[in-house]
């Protein structure tokens, strides 16, 4: 078998702060394969935007990080790489979109001109050919009259028109891996789905992998192949996201998708809450961090449940897999 | 924006076309008497870019212990109408009668009055809470502004409220920061609801809310809705929460309503090109969805044109895959649907009764 693109191993990111160390990320391994997509999802605080930053290492240089594991890309490991050559991957081969444009973009910079330096700083291209390349990119993600607006200021496009902008200059540089952190979030519906329609064509076309970080299943259906459900900084389940939402085998990632509302649901219809709070990074208890909130809690799960394979390409980081006491069906996929 | 007004003045004319407000009304009543009756209202701010309206003839009623869910994206001004309700913003033309009172001609007193029949629940909990104050004060400020009980009787009502709305009435001497996300918009709907409204106005309630939290605050709405029979203006751009709360659905478009009927009926037979656009594009944790991600640019196009330069004719005519001259000169004026088996299924399209019902994998079961 081919090596993946991108194998991440026992990742840990951790900051210190005066009430002590917060564990961000916990441990995490994953793998993505060339022109993959892979949806990391979770609530607030789970670890995965930090995650991300972590791969990439995207902390300010003040900030008390510590992070250990291995992020192996294209063979090469960003964590242990020099900044000079980090720079190079980041932006280069391995592009990322935020959730908000307008902090993204520099406000006094017209677009053009923004697309452009992320194209002279990865490649050859003088500032004619770069400028026509980010005009060039500019039609593709579907900006009209792009060449009598390359010189316009980001306040002069709307949230959507933005954040094509800053895809444009995700994918300015042809990247294997393009990092989409909440990227639709902020926008309205309807331009949340022309935007990763958008993003679906491209990562066909330039044969791009992609990690999209949702907290929305929805997005992560629509987009990926494979999901990762992610708790409290660990990984509770992998799947292939058919198989997740047909039959989660976490407890959490079950709970995760009956709690959402249902457009095929019947009205006044009861959604079924997670009981509880996650716990806080501050001091982890031992054993599983779901098992407090967790129906199906039972002694071993005093112990810290090891990752456990399911089959068909699923795992989870539950003791319940592999015995008989199997999680009941949701009625998601019906 | 002539045609638009001349189109939108027939509503308010003596000869009633099918669908308006008084027909709709009419058609529903059995869903018990209304409590808010909305009749052509126009809504105009002016600003250093020229006049605009955000409101722009809209009717709508809202039947007591009814929930309405008021959909549209950022900007189509379902905000403004929920102020304008809420006489936080003045109507320029039409009226308002809430419970009986046309609000426009309601004197000072009289208003003040019918402010503790209703109120509101906004996005943001933090931004809508005194930081000062103590959650108990703030879920009794209501009493004392109403002057409806004495200090001993609101502390006691409050703390009845807090455990209503699932607050430990021990946690009543904190203050908001002292709350989770979630705890905090607990207090706002107990402040919304200690003065036993008839209609509350939701704006956003559960937007700014972590997904678990937002399920659990969805199920209080429900409960203090079926407890307290109070009525709730339901405005939300999420169409999974609305569909899940609403009996009735308005949709609305730069400024106007464009489709409005049970809710089942507008998630299951959507028939404005507007509506069918907003249903495709909720995305939805099933197996169809990258198919039905695909399919979405059939259903419109482009971003919401701006209030200060509104499209002729119908205003998503622009955006409309179903569009034709007409639409491009002509207003369409709100129409029942007819051979619909609903009742109270009113559209506005020129082409409603011409479009294809949307696919299986994008109408609500």
């Amino acid at each position: 078998m081919a090596v993946p693109l991108l194998q991440v191993r026992d990742l840990c990111c951790s900051f210190i702060t005066r009430r002590g160390e917060v564990k961000a990320v916990d441990g995490v391994s994953f793998d993505i394969a060339e022109g993959e997509s892979l949806g990391v999802v979770g609530e607030s605080g789970s670890g995965k935007t930090m995650t991300a930053l972590s791969m990439l290492r995207l902390f300010g240089p003040a900030s008390k990080v510590r992070l250990s594991g291995q992020v192996l890309f294209e063979g090469r490991d960003l964590l242990r790489m020099s900044h000079k050559e980090l720079r190079t991957v980041r932006g280069g081969r391995i592009g990322f979109v935020f959730q908000d444009p307008l902090t993204s973009l520099d406000p006094v910079v017209p677009v053009a001109d923004q697309i452009s330096e992320a194209i002279s700083l990865h490649t050859s291209l003088g500032r004619k050919g770069a400028r026509m390349r980010a005009i060039e990119l500019m039609e593709r993600v579907g900006l009209p009259n792009a060449a009598s607006r390359a010189d316009d200021l980001p306040n002069r496009f709307s949230g959507g028109m933005r954040q094509r902008i800053m895809i444009a200059i995700a994918i300015s540089c042809n990247p294997k891996l393009l990092i989409a952190d909440e990227a639709t979030t902020a926008l309205d519906a309807t331009v949340q789905a022309q935007v990763l329609a958008l993003m679906q064509d491209l990562r066909r076309d330039l044969g791009m992998a992609m990690m999209v970080i949702s907290h929305d299943l929805g997005v992560i259906a629509a987009m990926c192949d494979t999901a990762q459900v992610m708790y409290a900084g660990r990984i509770a389940e992998r799947a292939p996201v058919p198989t997740l939402l047909r039959s989660p085998a976490h407890p959490y990632s079950e709970a995760l998708i009956r709690l959402v509302p249902k457009m095929d649901q019947m009205v006044h219809h009861r959604l079924r809450p997670i009981p509880g709070s996650p716990p806080s990074a501050i001091g982890f208890e031992p054993g599983c961090r779901f098992a407090p909130r967790c129906e199906y809690r039972h002694d071993r799960c005093d112990v810290m449940p090891d990752t456990r394979d399911v089959g068909g390409g699923q795992s989870a980081a539950c003791w319940l897999v592999g015995t008989d006491r199997e999680i009941a069906p949701t009625e998601v996929a019906s | 924006m002539t045609d638009v007004s001349a189109g939108a003045d027939m509503i308010a004319d003596d000869a009633v076309p099918a669908g308006s407000a008084e027909v709709l009304e009419r058609e529903t009543s059995h869903l018990g008497p209304p409590v808010l009756e909305v009749r052509d209202v126009v809504v105009t701010f002016d600003t250093p870019d020229g006049d605009i309206s955000p409101v722009d003839h809209v009717s709508l009623t809202i039947n007591e212990g009814e929930t309405l869910g008021l959909v549209g994206e950022s900007g189509c001004g379902k905000s403004t109408l929920g102020r304008l309700i809420l006489q936080l913003v003045g109507a320029s033309s039409g009226t308002v009668e809430f419970l009986g009172n046309d609000l426009n001609r309601s004197s000072a007193a009289r208003l003040r009055a019918l402010r503790r029949e209703l109120q509101v629940i906004f996005q943001d909990p933090r931004g809508s809470l005194d930081p000062k104050m103590t959650i108990r004060d703030i879920v009794a400020e209501p009493l004392k502004v109403h002057r409806l009980a004495g200090s001993g009787e609101r502390d006691r009502r409050a703390d009845a409220m807090l455990e209503q709305v699932g607050l430990d009435p021990s946690l009543g001497h904190r203050k908001p920061g002292q709350l989770s996300g979630g705890q905090q918009q607990r207090v706002g709907i107990g402040r919304a609801l200690i003065t036993d409204p008839k209609l509350v106005v939701c704006d956003e309630p559960v937007s700014a809310l972590d997904v678990s939290v937002q399920s659990q605050v969805i199920n209080l709405l429900q409960d203090l809705k079926a407890r307290l029979g109070v009525a709730y203006l339901f405005i939300s751009h999420n169409l999974a929460v609305v569909r899940h709360l609403s009996d009735r659905v308005a949709v609305m478009y730069l400024g106007q309503i464009v489709e409005q009927g049970t809710a089942h009926d507008v998630f299951a037979r959507p028939l404005h090109p507007y509506s069918r656009g907003l249903l495709a594009s909720v995305l939805r944790p099933d197996e169809d969805a990258p198919a039905r991600l695909a399919e979405v640019t059939r259903f419109f196009f482009g971003d919401v044109p701006s209030f200060h330069d509104v499209p002729t004719g119908c205003r998503f005519h622009p955006r409309c895959p179903h569009a034709t001259e007409i639409c491009r000169t002509e207003s369409p004026v709100m129409e029942l649907a007819r051979g619909d088996h609903a009742h109270d299924h009113a559209v506005a399209c020129h082409h409603w009764a011409e479009i294809a019902p949307v696919p299986a994998t994008i109408r609500a079961k």
